[in-house]
């Protein structure tokens, strides 16, 4: 293991986060509209001075490099500002957030490399069959799914008409975990509280499904592609002449080399997950980053959009990182 | 023509789900096209008294709607045809600028390499890191509302991946002894940009447009979802499923149905994709 | 060979929009008299989207050019300010009961709300007047004068308030919508329950800290935990709470008795020094963290506040606010000493009132939930528990009453109500809402009076509400609202008169239909 080259990645990976968050900053405030204004609201009982007083106040009057400079500075020290809206510091924002949308992305990563696998796998071996055909199908199905629709249909079909998964939230009116971790299946689990576990998981099927449609239609593909290839090649037809069985044959040789562009997949594509749980939090309601930041960017609450787009950054340049890592792992002829 | 005519066949031949793909992605075309003589009734025609009305085969369906009528009385398909316009115009318009920006500085960067190719391919990471969704946002947020706007704002992101792939291939090329022999007899490098290395990464180039450009469509579709689409009293498909909302239990099909017309064009121009991919460059075939 | 597609695609593509942006089936504008056509843009968000096409609708049968373009909300506003746009759908939302934070503002020369640019300095004497007069008579005649000359000028197409919608479970005992929006909880009761879940259409809470918010849902939240001197009844009636009784002894002072024998949820007892210590902090330039409170707006003209004695506060203003009452009732006391010992950030996560609920544990992004204080001063509430649950899209707020998972929901839509009419275990139940819609008109590039009020005579608003709002809106004749003070009952909305319409643009130099 390289640990020269992943501090190298770490480094590099930290003012690349930085000039995101920058060019988020310019960009935001090259945006019409007035963050105290909305702030305000559109009600009567504001007075003009009372808006250029809190504009003041908030050093949002100040020429645009001086705003960047005092954030900079503000950054380095870990203060990311304060919501303008709410007042309550960006970094607690952003902790009680990013845990629903991690919860979230795993729970849809999860569901599908469940689905995946075994569908790509029983794919793979019967190939061309009905079945295949079936697959593929709702593979093409998935990546080309609007994800707002899926997301609303799911809801009207299993919530709102047959009443069986709840429309929002990520547990049941008045219901409340301790927080320890944040993830609900954690802490619910860890605190001996098995109906909130059910709860909890029942609440994350629909946003789950929605968010990891396409990730599902393209990681089958993938695992029959690569298994299939796997497949034909001489060691498998050795391993066949030894007389394995077959399914371990399938299991323990083939399917462990098809997991090297999968994971490759998976690191890719959770970028998607990340950009896509925006509409899939605000149709569910799901309190996590993706709404915070469609809110926030609507109200032109500027610190909040910093400092959600700072923790995208960082977390997509931690799992490509993660990825590349894995890569090397599973397959040791690569280089990091 | 003699040659299309040919690949055609081909594609029949070995890709015949790839050609009924193709058939729909111009049956939408056209229907696009010639919306004004398609449609049964104005796309913003308000009929008060024939407010949500479901679609054929369900009780109350009207015979002229035949896809049902919103919460103006408007009729569905009618809005449905006049929207194609929109998402057709703005998925082909961002993959064609994409593409182009992306394999000029592509190909550029992976054949001088250099200090292009540095600030390119970090300008290419930052964009990467962004979610898609958001940069749009910010995005249209600027620029404002329009139909230029909302596909540039789509290309500003867009184009790094025909950038990554025409610089990657590129690079690859470049290595190749044809390109060694041109250099070493002297020819210009436009000259072996244009007539060496370009034809031949058309292929990979054109198979990854088309596959993108159904995730164009669904970004057009996601961004006038949230509020953020053309500014325009034509029906943007996205703002269809968006104003249904509010009508899931009694009107569900204000919803449901553009989201199927989005579904059915994305994955016709995706089974295209894949037929293309196949028949174009099998180099490239995942399954 | 690709190349070719491309070429052949792009060329496709190109075509079918040359050709059919020509073609097109909208109907055309008019073209008769030799006039000029008068065009217009009609901006608005996408929730009034609806509304914009039917009024276009309207508005091209006379024959004007009216095309609809859907904008974000607040980039519109923007656009609107800076008088780039014509006409645009917009929304003020009013909470004193009178013109004071409505009218005044919308249509005050260069005022914060003034989106239409209008101006009349005869219109500006006549508001400051009647806002600052003790006279209720004078106030009125004031405001009537006011509202006839709106009227004539009609720098807006006028619009409507909806009613406020709301249903519940029932189950739910002793509750009904409130003029303002509030679900007061404190009288109400469950059948067969102690626990009562309220589905909010907010996505978020801003604070629990009372004087760090603006919104109308937060409010809700906060008034079921914290009391003020004053607070409203559901029809919209000011009435005691804290404040036992007041006087007023010149316009410029009022003195409230503080009821005895209060106490916070912490025990702590409520005198005069609370008081004194919870408006000194929204007056301080930096009373909430180093910042000024939001809600100074709602302090309107108070100038400073004092202690009298333990049980007596008064309030002195720098100009005479006949609103005040009204204002004060967005206010609620914070214990002083708690908050000394907890500080901003220990009060916000563990707030301390003295209303008939206690906070109990949420987080404001998901749920609020709140249990009954046994010892408030107007007797504990039946209810042991109460939960507000953010739930901002609609359709599942509707599933979640229909299935019993919430009691009470917010903003029902008008085309929802026949759903929930026809279900035996729900109530739709509806008030007045305090929240005016209309379309802006920049008065500067549509500077004739007669074109205006064209516009108005143009638009079927009896339809337009009745088929969008099935009977939940109500038009209002000028920019005030009827449960406001100086409502001019004489002046009748624009009846719809297209002829009449017609006659004024043609007067105004426009071709017509």
């Amino acid at each position: 293991m390289r640990w020269v080259a992943i501090a190298r990645r770490l480094l590099t990976a930290l003012p690349l986060a930085a000039g995101i968050v920058l060019v988020t900053f310019f960009l935001l405030r090259l945006m019409p509209g007035d963050p105290v204004d909305i702030a305000m609201g559109a009600a009567g009982n504001v007075t003009q001075e009372e808006i250029d007083s809190l504009r003041q106040s908030l050093g949002l009057d100040r020429p645009v490099w001086d705003q960047a400079g005092v954030f900079l500075y503000g950054l380095v020290r870990g203060d990311l500002g304060e919501s303008i809206r709410s007042r309550t510091p960006v970094t607690e924002l952003l902790k009680q957030a990013l845990p629903a949308t991690l919860e979230l992305s795993f729970a849809a990563v999860l569901l599908s490399v469940l689905i995946a696998l075994p569908v790509g796998v029983m794919s793979a071996v019967r190939p061309r069959s009905l079945w295949d055909r079936v697959v593929m199908s709702g593979a093409f199905l998935g990546i080309s799914m609007p994800p707002f629709w899926l997301g609303l249909v799911l809801m009207t079909i299993f919530s709102v008409m047959l009443g069986w998964l709840p429309t929002s939230g990520r547990l049941d009116a008045g219901v409340t975990v301790p927080t320890i971790t944040g993830f609900l299946l954690l802490d619910t689990l860890l605190t001996g509280r098995w109906a909130e576990f059910g709860q909890a998981v029942r609440h994350l099927i629909l946003p789950a499904l929605t968010l990891g449609a396409e990730l599902t239609a393209i990681l089958s593909r993938v695992v029959r592609s690569s298994m299939l290839e796997v497949m034909g090649m001489d060691y498998i037809r050795t391993a066949r002449a030894k007389g394995l069985a077959e399914w371990k044959v399938v299991l323990r040789h083939a399917l462990r080399n098809a997991l090297i562009p999968s994971v490759t997949i998976l690191g890719l594509q959770f970028g998607v997950l990340m950009g896509g749980n925006m509409i899939v939090e605000t149709i569910f309601s799901w309190p996590g980053l993706g709404r915070l930041v469609v809110d926030a960017i609507f109200a032109r609450d500027y610190p909040v959009v910093q400092g959600a787009v700072l923790l995208y950054a960082i977390t997509f340049l931690l799992i490509n990182l993660l990825v590349d890592v894995l890569y090397t792992w599973l397959s040791p002829r690569i280089d990091l | 023509m003699a040659s299309l005519w040919q690949f055609l066949k081909r594609m029949i031949r070995r890709q015949p789900l790839s050609f009924v793909g193709l058939l729909v992605v111009l049956a939408y075309l056209l229907a696009a096209i010639f919306a004004p003589w398609l449609a049964p009734a104005a796309p913003d025609e308000i009929a008060l008294s024939e407010r949500l009305r479901p679609p054929l085969g369900f009780e109350g369906a009207l015979p002229h709607r035949p896809l049902g009528t919103d919460m103006l009385g408007q009729d569905i398909l009618s809005r449905l045809l006049y929207g194609a316009r929109i998402s057709i115009a703005v998925g082909t318009g961002t993959v064609a600028i994409s593409l182009t920006v992306g394999t000029v500085l592509g190909t550029l960067a992976g054949y001088y390499r250099g200090w292009l190719d540095q600030v390119l391919s970090r300008i290419a990471d930052l964009l990467m890191a962004f979610p898609y969704l958001l940069f749009a946002i910010l995005m249209m947020g600027i620029l404002g509302p329009g139909l230029l706007n909302l596909t540039l704002a789509l290309t500003f992101k867009a184009w790094v991946e025909f950038f990554r792939v025409a610089r990657g291939e590129t690079l690859s090329e470049a290595q190749k002894e044809y390109v060694e022999a041109a250099r070493a007899c002297g020819a210009a490098p436009w000259r072996i940009l244009v007539r060496h290395i370009l034809p031949n990464i058309a292929h990979t180039l054109a198979v990854i447009a088309t596959l993108r450009l159904g995730y164009m469509i669904i970004m057009e579709a996601s961004l006038s979802f949230l509020g953020l689409g053309v500014p325009s009293n034509m029906p943007a498909w996205g703002s269809m499923v968006a104003t249904g909302r509010d009508y899931l239990l009694d009107a569900w099909w204000v919803s449901t149905v553009p989201g199927l017309a989005i579904l059915l064009l994305v994955v016709s121009i995706n089974v295209l994709g894949e037929g293309l991919r196949d028949l174009l460059d099998p180099r490239l075939r995942s399954g | 060979m690709a190349k070719r597609w491309k070429r052949i695609a792009a060329a496709a593509v190109a075509a079918a929009l040359a050709v059919g942006c020509a073609g097109g089936k909208s109907s055309g504008p008019g073209d008769q008299n030799g006039g000029k056509i008068l065009t217009i843009t009609l901006d608005g968000a996408q929730g009034r989207q609806a509304e914009l096409q039917a009024v276009a609708g309207y508005l091209k049968q006379i024959g004007v050019d009216a095309q609809v373009r859907v904008w974000e909300y607040n980039t519109l506003v923007e656009e609107a300010k800076a008088g780039s746009r014509d006409a645009y759908a917009t929304d003020w939302g009013s909470s004193t009961f009178s013109p004071f934070d409505l009218a005044i503002p919308k249509l005050k020369t260069g005022d914060r709300g003034n989106y239409s640019h209008y101006s009349s300095a005869e219109l500006d004497e006549l508001f400051d007047l009647a806002s600052t007069s003790v006279d209720e008579g004078e106030a009125k005649n004031a405001y009537f004068r006011a509202q006839e000359i709106i009227y004539q000028d009609a720098p807006w197409i006028f619009g409507y308030y909806r009613d406020t919608i709301e249903a519940n479970s029932v189950k739910v005992k002793n509750w009904k919508p409130a003029v303002d929006g509030r679900i007061n909880l404190h009288k109400v009761s469950l059948e067969g329950g102690d626990t009562l879940v309220v589905g909010l259409r907010a996505d978020r809470i801003l604070s629990l800290d009372p004087a760090n918010y603006r919104d109308r849902e937060t409010e809700t939240v906060i008034r079921n935990m914290f009391d003020g001197l004053v607070t409203r009844t559901p029809e919209g009636e000011v009435k005691p709470e804290l404040a036992e009784s007041w006087e007023t002894p010149d316009a410029l002072t009022y003195v409230f008795h503080l009821r005895k024998g209060v106490t916070f949820h912490n025990g702590e007892p409520l005198t005069a020094d609370d008081v004194v210590f919870t408006f000194n902090r929204i007056l301080a330039p930096d009373g909430i963290n180093g910042q000024p409170s939001p809600r100074q707006g709602l302090l309107g003209p108070l100038s400073s506040v004092e202690k009298v004695d333990d049980y007596t506060v008064k309030m002195n203003l720098s100009s005479p606010s006949p609103v005040f009452l009204q204002l004060l009732v967005h206010t609620q006391i914070i214990p002083e000493e708690y908050y000394n010992q907890v500080g901003f950030e220990g009060f916000s996560a563990n707030p301390v009132g003295a209303g008939p609920f206690r906070f109990a544990g949420g987080s404001l992004d998901t749920e609020i939930s709140l249990e009954r204080y046994d010892d408030y001063w107007d007797g504990a509430p039946p209810l042991k528990k109460v939960v507000f649950r953010m739930m901002p899209e609609p359709a599942s707020r509707i599933a979640a009453l229909k299935a019993g998972e919430v009691h009470i929901i917010q903003e029902v839509a008008p085309d929802s109500t026949q759903l929930l009419e026809e279900d035996p275990n729900v109530q739709v139940q509806v008030a007045e809402g305090t929240r005016l819609y209309m379309i802006e008109l920049n008065t500067q590039r549509i500077s004739d009076p007669r074109v205006r009020q064209a516009l108005n005579y143009a638009v079927n608003w009896d339809e337009i509400l009745q088929e969008l709002y099935g009977g939940y809106a109500h038009r209002v004749s000028t920019a005030m609202l009827p449960s406001g003070f100086g409502y001019h009952d004489g002046l009748t909305p624009y009846p719809y008169d297209p002829d009449k319409a017609r006659e004024l643009l043609k007067e105004a130099g426009y071709a017509v239909k």
